[in-house]
């Protein structure tokens, strides 16, 4: 109690207040511009928490990450332009609202949906998190290292149909993640006897060259909004129409424990979680074929579940210490860099700082949706920033904060390297996220295999004995090979046909 | 209502499937093949450690798996002539090539440079202005944009941060100090 009490207090800090509100504007702004993303608000302001407190640096970032799935509705609803991807599915209802006349009812849906999605999932997290600590409590580094390649595996199946491309990028992140000095043997590698080199190649100018600017240097190619009139009707959120909304608490509900339960799993992310709660909302409905021609249900499910990923991805990221996906693996270096070491311990070693995180992403949605509500013509006002003007603020703010990390101006032409590859990569549609998930597993798979293999005296076969073990690798079969399997025989079927 | 929303491009012939992404793949597995021949020789390997224990092992794991991921597409290449326009990775601006955004990727290529040069300062001024003005703005436009963003990097990594930025050589070079 007396944690609940810290968390409490340090939560409502003048400090923390600040930086959710900071973070929640900035998520707000990079959600309702198109291109961007909240991963993109995140990487560029991650030099700036360096200096802050591990508690004030994860507020900013998560109001940057849950403010901008709150944002990426207000696109998706007026321009038919999802400002997230997962806010595609917004778009279904939320425009066909608006062409009637209707945004501010679709804008409603899609606010209160979001509001509740998001306390939904952190109801779940506060009590799904001590169980999964308590079983991961047991683990060695050979569950830990079938924990791991599990998490690999699932996002790997996530992008199934680029698999190899999925597997090379998720192969070369793995191998970034090597060069430098060894930290067990103290060896170096592939630094081409460069001073530079032996720090290794840092996360942040590799995460910040990936979609900081290789996404801004799309943006600037791609232009995206053109658009003179945003039809709102009015500056704030029509409150009136919050009350019609409440009738699909049901599928609120549903909908973020869906959200929640997808963020969960490495891989599949935002997007699946809208797809799939849509879906089930529309086969529910008792009027389905109103769905896709402005029913505000669609609005409602679609940002529920999209809004109940970021807490969902915190569990496997708190208990474990295994991001599940890219924005997570941001707020994992966030602890790593302040020498806190997520995994099942955290919870007893951290507890205040856990209990800070709870109270504070309750604030963040609260704040979010306030924000939004009553500032609705100013955010929504954002699509008519030229995107020229973006990208090239974007890249020289990134720039700076890159150098500002390590003050290594060799970092800066790191982050551009990999900014010319992530361009590439973005533009031809490769998935991206597998090779910034490398990046960042490469460290954990590495030093759990070895560890393994030092338990085994180089054999493996040991922990086919281990239950725990056998039961990961029974549920990645499953998880992973049920669905590439079932996608085959459909295929095959189809062929025949 | 308005109606003048624009949907983002869609990839430029070749940019979705065919020859560019074979090339691209076989370019990052020739790569992993190399690294993988030459890790014996660019991994320290002077410790007491059993191979499975080294720093060897992990490395050379990815590496196969990196190149096995590109055979594939290795193999489509060897096949026969390219499948679709590689010059599809190049035309990827509505059917050009980006040379706004390759201007200001080169653009920005210079400007570690010009921070060591002339500051962070007038670096910022005119790699922004210079950046705003290839992208097709404005001359007024792009002085206040540029104007403002410089100060709001300086008060947020100078004054704030604190961050060491270096002396710039070029200003002591022309004043002699």
């Amino acid at each position: 109690m007396d944690y609940v009490i810290q968390g409490f207090d340090a939560a409502f800090g003048p400090s923390n207040i600040l930086a959710m509100l900071i973070g929640s504007t900035l998520g707000l702004i990079v959600g309702v511009l198109p291109g961007l993303g909240p991963m993109v608000g995140m990487v560029v302001l991650l030099p700036f928490t360096f200096s802050m407190q591990a508690s004030t640096a994860l507020s900013l970032l998560l109001g940057v990450f849950c403010g901008g799935y709150f944002g990426g509705a207000v696109p998706a609803i007026l321009l038919r332009t999802p400002g997230v991807p997962s806010s595609l599915v917004t778009t279904f209802d939320g425009f066909p609202l608006t062409e009637r006349g209707e945004a501010q009812t679709a804008l409603s849906a899609a606010l209160v949906g979001s509001l509740g999605g998001g306390l939904i999932s952190v109801v779940i997290l506060v009590i799904l998190a001590p169980i999964l600590s308590h079983v991961a409590a047991s683990f060695g580094p050979p569950e830990y290292l079938a924990a791991a390649l599990f998490g690999v595996g699932l996002v790997l199946a996530s992008f199934r149909d680029q698999f190899a491309r999925a597997l090379l990028l998720m192969g070369l992140g793995f191998f970034l993640s090597t060069v430098g000095i060894d930290g067990p043997t103290l060896s170096q590698r592939y630094t081409f006897g460069t001073l530079a080199m032996q720090n290794g190649l840092s996360l942040v100018p590799l995460v910040l060259g990936l979609f900081g600017i290789g996404q801004s240097l799309l943006l600037l190619e791609q232009g995206i909004l053109k658009t003179d009139r945003l039809d709102l009707g009015r500056n704030s959120l029509d409150f009136s129409r919050i009350i019609g909304t409440l009738r699909y608490w049901r599928t609120l509900i549903r909908s973020g424990v869906i959200g929640t339960f997808i963020g969960l799993l490495p891989g599949p992310g935002t997007v699946l979680a809208s797809f799939i709660s849509y879906d089930v909302a529309k086969r529910r409905s008792k009027d389905p074929d109103s769905f896709g021609k402005g029913n505000p249900e669609g609005c409602v499910a679609s940002e529920a579940a999209n809004n109940a990923v970021p807490a969902g991805a915190l569990i496997p990221l708190l208990t474990l210490g295994i991001p599940g996906e890219a924005i997570s693996a941001v707020l994992l270096s966030v602890f790593t860099l302040n020498g806190i070491y997520p995994g099942p311990l955290l919870l007893v070693k951290e507890p205040a700082l856990i209990s800070t995180l709870y109270w504070s992403m309750l604030l963040i949605n609260l704040f979010s949706f306030a924000l939004l509500a009553f500032m609705l013509r100013p955010f929504a006002m954002i699509v008519k920033v030229p995107p020229a003007i973006l990208s090239v603020s974007v890249i020289v703010v990134s720039m700076v904060g890159i150098y500002a990390v390590n003050t290594r101006l060799f970092d800066c032409g790191v982050a551009l390297a990999s900014g010319a590859l992530g361009y590439l990569l973005l533009r031809m549609r490769w998935p991206v996220v597998a090779l910034v998930m490398g990046i960042v597993m490469g460290p954990i798979v590495e030093n759990r295999l070895r560890e393994t293999l030092s338990i085994g005296d180089g054999s493996l076969w040991y922990i086919f004995a281990r239950p725990v073990t056998l039961i990961i690798i029974a549920l990645a079969a499953v998880i992973i090979g049920l669905p590439m399997l079932r996608a085959r025989l459909a295929a095959r079927r189809q062929s025949a046909a | 209502m308005q109606k003048s929303q624009e949907t983002p491009p869609a990839p430029a012939a070749g940019a979705e499937e065919g020859g560019g992404h074979d090339l691209l793949a076989a370019a990052i597995g020739l790569a992993a093949l190399a690294l993988l021949i030459g890790s014996p020789w660019l991994v320290d390997r002077d410790g007491p450690d059993p191979f499975y224990k080294g720093p060897l092992i992990f490395p050379m794991l990815v590496l196969t798996l990196t190149f096995a991921a590109s055979v594939p597409m290795f193999l489509r290449l060897a096949r026969g002539p390219l499948r679709g326009p590689v010059r599809g990775l190049l035309h990827v601006d509505g059917g050009g090539f980006p040379r706004q955004g390759a201007g200001l990727f080169g653009l920005m290529c210079l400007f570690p440079l010009a921070i060591g040069a002339v500051g962070l300062d007038v670096a910022s001024v005119i790699v922004l202005l210079a950046g705003l003005k290839l992208t097709g703005r404005g001359w007024v436009q792009s002085v206040i944009v540029a104007a403002v963003l410089s100060v709001v990097v300086h008060l947020a990594f100078v004054t704030a941060l604190d961050i060491w930025f270096p002396k710039p050589w070029l200003f002591d070079t022309i004043t002699g100090g």
